[in-house]
């Protein structure tokens, strides 16, 4: 019978739906190509995570992810220590790992165990069983041996779904697991991903109502399939139980309504089979609940032990063992206090249950590493063998427990057990069960032997077979009880059964040793009546014909012997059994006087205490003593008439049965002997069975080790396969390779001989296929072959790679002739490898292509001359992403005031620096400029006028034109710009416009000059002839200064010759009589102009009225520098001498008034004159500043 | 030869010419009308110096030997002189673009024009007064 972990499960709700359900997959042998097929159906978004744990050969490297890859879109990664778990990832296995979930994490840990015993299958889905619950799956796919049964069973146990491969190549653990009942489905592989995605999404959307009136009457319905169909009744079972394990059902078929499940268990019987193996699935720890079995050890376990010696055995019982905790938790409290020596009693656990596959688990005896939580490690040291990440029972500790498959409701109880240890069993069992399997405890049990129950068990009913020990730990001691009958078997209702046992206890009755009956009679007959009760008076055990002196009381029947005693009997016997109670001996009540029907009987009352050795409570023999007869009313005599005879037959009567008696007693002990004969046989039956049993399992072992390396031979096999494929596949590769390039290609060996070659090599060297192993030296060459062989020597000798080209026999074909050394993969050298490519069209394309770039590179070379010849500033850009990478010709270079060395040619250059342009005042940027803009923008930017800021900070007006470069696509690459300088043009143009305004100037002065003259002498003459020569001669005057100033180019015009000019108007003029004397000095044009009028005036007055005006008269002019340097003055000295003197009365005349005013108004200066004796000294002085050009 | 008159009694007027006839051309005209001839002076330097004479006008020839009479202008414009130019320039663009507006006579000047314009200040002043 099997026990759910359901109370420990309560408490465990998870908040399901943010949980990743996590997928373990187990394979080995064949798994590869399985996971191939697998892998494709699973969907990308299935919201699972997937964790590979496949049968990996320790010592390699394994491929498997890789391979993998190629059959899903799903993210595949070898598991590395603290791996997170995520949704639509595969996992895989790394070699040489065991692998473990705790919560989200996967862990890696070395594997403790020598190979062919690993099951990492089992220790992850264990871990994932614990770690998701109902959010786990398990998939066994191929494979041998049984690696993964555990883990689905763990699974199975915490509501996870489980499923195996149909069809596998190797079925050998797909079968085991199947075999177990541990399966939830068998389906073909392609069928797995979308039954996951089911089951997963179901989980998510139903959560059963198990509360509802209708589901309760569903639940009795199922139980009473399940009967009809199994014979096992579960109505006796607490409905949680079953409707937990009917929810999961459900789930797995996908039933949202208890109904529906009804239906399908009616209509499938085979439903119902697979619901009874889920509900006796159950899960039991190591010391569980561990108070209770601290108050074991204390109060229990060493007690076993007492008066126990070396031949005797210390019997447990375990029903209900499920997957052997219990019973291992037991016989680890046993082996502790198990005296030490010799003189030990042998310890013998049986351990039952009728779940089979979990009677096969406790035989094997491997836990999960997780019962290290629940185990003190001292005790895991010393029980526990650490293997492959779960731990087994140490082989002496494994010894001392016996499994075996055992129905405690139908089946005949193990006996003379000192323990029974059946904890949360009977709370799944109705109080009527209850109450029918407690006298079998009891009966199983020795003498104050141990019942150890559940928590939540209890006795109460019960307290005549057991007594207390341990209360609110459920220890209890059995009861002495002088009858000892097997309680009515089976216990559970079929009738058929309960025919079988009534005729079975006829039997026992039958079969009861002689003597006994003999004196069963004899003290039913002839002694007096008894009965035996306990110190509270409770009746146990009772002779026949006590009826004269108890009697059933009124009411409800009880056995408390008081009630019972009849009319008189009572205080006499309350007294007696408090005395013998209290004194512990016998007590006799004389005389004592019962009321019994019709009449009165005097007995003698005897209380006598009974000792029963190891009894722990005593018990009491009430005898009841007839002394004399019932004395009625009227009191009879006997007659004895014919007493003699009667006498006589009666002797010898006596005799006779005297002699049958002694011959009964003969046979009763002979029959006795024989009895005990048997049952020694049938205990050494018993322990050479448990001896083949053992060694059974030990084969079972062997077999499962030779298993394991079996598989993992394949797996390694089935990897190997892989790998040979992929190899054979990269040679076809290369071969193909090889083929396709024409290249003609040979392998040499380290002796030169040929190896291998491709067909092309035939084109090369007159080579046949019968050539392979030649040496290359034999073979003739259809070409110029001198050096291949010399060749191939330096490059084995030198590691070094050759190439020439060479030249065919004929047709003139070029090759390009390549060795190199041929190296292994471990990079050893075993050969030379020659290459011949064929070059004869690339070397007429490379001559081709040379002669075009020679002839490209002379154009360009000319253009590049020609742009640095021009003067034209030429600015290009190569690429519009790099508008600063501006290339600028030699001229405009210089433009940008560049420092550029003098000679042409080079073409284009880098320009250093930006350059700066203004427009008016404003200074455009970078990316206004005329050739960014067209660059940029794939405008055209004509006639921009500008001007060009150069480094030295000089300025230059420009005209820019620029435009862009386009490719071949027609998409903007660059521009360009041409730069003219304009400076010059503009320089003359403003020349020319201050030219135009001084000839303005002048020409209208001259006249308003000539205007004002003419005005100014008109009225002073009479006639007009003398007027009119008069204003010509100053007319003529004026020109002349005129021609004189136009012959210095306006510059000015000499003092001298302005003078000599003067003199010289006046046809008088004579250098012999004349003196003119004086530095060289260059008047300004203006000062010149006013020079030559004043000049003029005072030649005319010489002429006319002076030293001129008479023979012999003379004059000299001179003229000198005066005054300080900073303020330099010129002084002109006019003397006229040999002539009359001048008159001094006269009124001045227009000349000298003339000449005074126009030298101080528009010389600033100063004139004087002096008349002399023979004639008259002008004196003119006026300041450098203005009037002289330069000296 | 104009005949002489009145037409500029009261008012005095600055005279800036470098050139000594076509000043002394220039005042004798100016005085025959009744003008007030402050001047006339041959260079900015002495101009200047008459400006605060309490002028009326004034008029400028533009080309003083080589320099420009501008400053005259600007000191004569700063205390609300009218003026005007008498250059032998015939383009107006040597002038400053801020005197463009003043009137401009073109040498040899006829005198009954220059009297006109003369006579204007005249009216300016009166219209300011």
């Amino acid at each position: 019978m099997a026990r759910s972990k359901a109370d420990a499960e309560d408490g465990e709700e998870r908040s399901s739906a943010t949980v990743t359900p996590v997928v373990g997959i187990g394979a080995s042998a064949g798994g590869l190509s399985a996971l191939e097929t697998l892998l494709p159906a699973i969907k990308p978004d299935s919201g699972l995570a997937f964790v590979i744990v496949q049968h990996l050969d320790p010592d390699h490297e394994s491929a498997l992810s890789t391979l993998l890859e190629r059959h899903t879109t799903l993210p595949v990664s070898v598991i590395k220590e603290d791996t997170s778990v995520e949704a639509n990832h595969i996992y895989v296995i790394p070699p040489n790992a065991s692998l473990t979930i705790i919560d989200d994490r996967l862990h890696l840990s070395p594997p403790a165990e020598q190979r062919g015993m690993r099951t990492p299958i089992d220790g992850f889905f264990i871990s994932l069983a614990e770690a998701r619950g109902e959010k786990a799956a398990g998939i066994i796919l191929s494979g041998a041996g049984s690696d993964g049964t555990l883990g689905l069973r763990a699974i199975k146990e915490h509501d996870g779904l489980t499923i195996a491969q149909e069809g596998a190549e190797y079925d050998g653990m797909m079968r085991s697991a199947v075999r177990s009942g541990m399966v939830d489905f068998v389906l073909p592989l392609a069928e797995i991903p979308p039954k996951l995605a089911d089951y997963f999404q179901h989980l998510d959307g139903h959560k059963l109502q198990t509360e509802s009136q209708a589901a309760a009457e569903a639940l009795s319905r199922i139980c009473a399939l399940l009967r009809a169909r199994t014979g096992h009744d579960f109505s006796g079972y607490k409905d949680k139980t079953v409707a937990r394990r009917v929810q999961r059902r459900m789930q797995v078929l996908q039933l949202a309504n208890m109904q529906e499940f009804v239906e399908r268990l009616r209509r499938e019987p085979h439903e119902v089979d697979i619901l009874l193996q889920d509900l006796l699935i159950g899960v039991t720890n190591f010391f569980r609940d561990p108070q209770a079995f601290s108050a074991l050890e204390e109060k229990v376990i060493p007690r076993l032990f007492d008066g126990k010696g070396a031949d005797d055995a210390v019997r447990v019982w375990v029903p209900g063992c499920s997957t052997g905790e219990e019973a291992y938790s037991i016989a680890i409290l046993l082996r502790e206090h198990m005296p030490k020596g010799q003189a030990a009693p042998r310890l013998q656990i049986f351990a039952s249950d009728i779940d089979e596959p979990a009677l096969q688990v406790a035989r094997i005896g491997r836990y999960p590493a997780t019962i290290a939580k629940n185990i003190p490690q001292k005790r895991l040291e010393r029980y526990f063998l650490r293997e492959d990440g779960t731990y087994r029972i140490s082989p002496d500790l494994r010894e001392i427990c016996l499994f075996s498959s055992h129905n405690l409701l139908r089946d005949a109880p193990f006996s003379k057990l000192d323990l029974i240890s059946c904890r949360n069993l009977l709370i799944y069992l109705t109080t009527e069960l209850q109450n029918r399997l407690v006298p079998l405890f009891h009966y199983a049990l020795n003498e104050s032997g141990y019942l150890f129950l559940g928590s939540s068990e209890n006795l109460t009913r019960h307290t005549r077979l057991f007594s207390m020990v341990d209360k609110p730990h459920r220890i209890f001691r059995r009861r002495i009880q002088l009858e000892r009958r097997l309680p009515e078997f089976p216990l559970t209702a079929p009738d058929n059964a309960r025919r079988k046992t009534a005729s079975a206890q006829r039997t026992a009755v039958e079969q009861e040793p002689l003597r006994s009956l003999a004196e069963r009679q004899l003290l039913d007959r002839y002694s007096p009546a008894y009965v035996i009760i306990n110190a509270e008076g409770d009746v146990l055990h009772g002779s026949g014909r006590t009826g004269k002196y108890l009697e059933l009381a009124a009411g409800a029947p009880r056995i408390d012997i008081f009630s019972m005693a009849r009319q008189g009997l009572r205080p006499d016997l309350r007294a007696g059994v408090h005395k013998a109670v209290s004194t512990g001996h016998v007590a006799i009540q004389k005389n004592v006087v019962v009321g019994t029907n019709g009449g009165r009987q005097t007995i003698d009352l005897v209380i006598h205490p009974l000792r029963i050795s190891g009894a722990h409570d005593a018990i009491y023999m009430v005898v009841f003593q007839d002394i004399g007869g019932i004395k009625t009313s009227e009191d009879t005599e006997a007659s004895t008439s014919e007493e003699d005879v009667e006498s006589a037959n009666l002797r010898q009567m006596e005799l006779e049965l005297r002699t049958t008696k002694e011959r009964l007693q003969t046979t009763t002990e002979e029959l006795e002997s024989a009895n005990e004969e048997l049952r020694s046989g049938n205990e050494e039956l018993s322990s050479m069975n448990e001896e083949l049993q053992s060694a059974n399992e030990e084969l079972e072992t062997s077999k499962e080790e030779l298993q394991s390396i079996n598989e993992e031979l394949q797996t390694v096999n089935s990897e190997l396969h892989a790998r040979v494929e992929e190899l054979s596949r990269a040679n076809s590769d290369i071969a193909n390779l090889l083929e396709s390039t024409q290249i003609a290609t040979i392998f040499l060996d380290r002796n030169l001989n040929v190896k291998s070659f491709t067909p092309a090599a035939k084109d090369v060297f007159h080579l046949v296929e019968s050539d392979t192993g030649r040496p290359i030296g034999h073979v003739r060459a259809r070409f110029q072959a001198d050096t291949v062989q010399e060749d191939a020597e330096r490059v084995l000798r030198t590691l070094a790679t050759i190439e020439r080209q060479i030249e065919g026999a004929n047709n003139g074909t070029r090759y390009v002739m390549r060795m190199v050394p041929y190296r292994t993969v471990d990079n050893v050298i075993a050969g030379v490898v020659l290459t011949f490519v064929d070059v004869t069209k690339m070397s007429a394309a490379e001559a081709r292509i040379s002669e075009l770039t020679r002839d490209l590179r002379d154009r360009i070379q000319s253009l590049e001359t020609l742009l640095d010849m021009v003067p034209v500033g030429i600015l290009i850009i190569q690429d519009s992403r790099h508008l600063d990478e501006i290339r600028v010709n030699r001229y405009g270079a210089q433009l940008l005031g560049e420092g550029v060395k003098n000679e042409a040619g080079g073409g284009p250059r880098l320009m250093s620096a930006n350059m700066r342009l203004l427009q008016g005042d404003h200074e455009l940027s970078g990316d206004e400029h005329p050739l960014q803009l067209a660059a940029r923008t794939g405008r055209n930017v004509a006639n921009f006028e500008g001007q060009l800021l150069r480094r030295d900070g000089g300025r230059r007006d420009v005209i820019i034109t620029s435009t862009p470069l386009v490719d071949d696509d027609g998409k903007v690459r660059g521009g360009i710009a041409a730069i003219v300088d304009i400076s010059e043009r503009k320089t003359a143009e403003a020349r020319r416009q201050v030219l135009l305004y001084e000839l303005q100037h002048r020409v209208k002065n001259i006249l308003s000059t000539v205007s004002a003259l003419a005005s100014r002498t008109l009225p002073t003459e009479g006639s007009l002839v003398p007027y009119a020569e008069a204003f010509q001669g100053r007319l003529r005057s004026m020109a002349a200064t005129h021609e004189l100033l136009s012959r210095g180019n306006w510059h000015g015009a000499p003092l001298s010759e302005l003078i000599a000019t003067a003199l010289r108007s006046h046809v008088a003029f004579d250098r012999s009589n004349v003196a003119i004397q004086g530095p060289d000095i260059l008047m300004t044009p203006p000062a010149a102009a006013t020079l030559g009028m004043v000049f003029y005036e005072l030649a005319t007055n010489a002429v006319k009225y002076g030293a001129l005006s008479v023979p012999g008269g003379r004059m000299s002019v001179s003229w000198q520098i005066a005054g300080p340097a900073s303020a330099n003055r010129l002084v002109v000295t006019w003397t006229e001498s040999g002539g009359t003197p001048a008159s001094h009365s006269a009124a001045p005349g227009f000349g000298t008034t003339f000449v005074k005013r126009s030298v101080e108004y528009e010389l600033q200066g100063k004139a004087e004159m002096e008349p002399a004796a023979d004639g008259l000294r002008w004196s003119l002085e006026f300041p450098f500043a203005q009037n002289v050009q330069r000296t | 030869m104009p005949r002489p008159g009145d037409e500029l009694a009261g008012l005095k007027v600055l005279l800036i010419e470098d050139n000594f006839l076509i000043a002394e051309h220039l005042r004798g005209a100016l005085e025959n009308h009744g003008c007030a001839v402050v001047g006339p002076a041959p260079h900015v330097k002495l101009g200047l110096a008459l400006v605060e004479a309490g002028l009326d006008g004034a008029i400028l020839d533009i080309n003083l030997n080589g320099e420009f009479c501008f400053p005259i202008a600007e000191a004569l414009a700063g205390l609300n002189v009218p003026f005007l130019f008498l250059t032998g320039y015939d383009d107006r663009a040597i002038i400053p673009p801020e005197f463009r507006a003043v009137p401009f006579l073109s040498k040899p000047v006829e005198e009954a024009r220059l009297v006109a314009a003369v006579a204007a200040f005249g009216s300016t002043r009166n219209g300011r007064s």
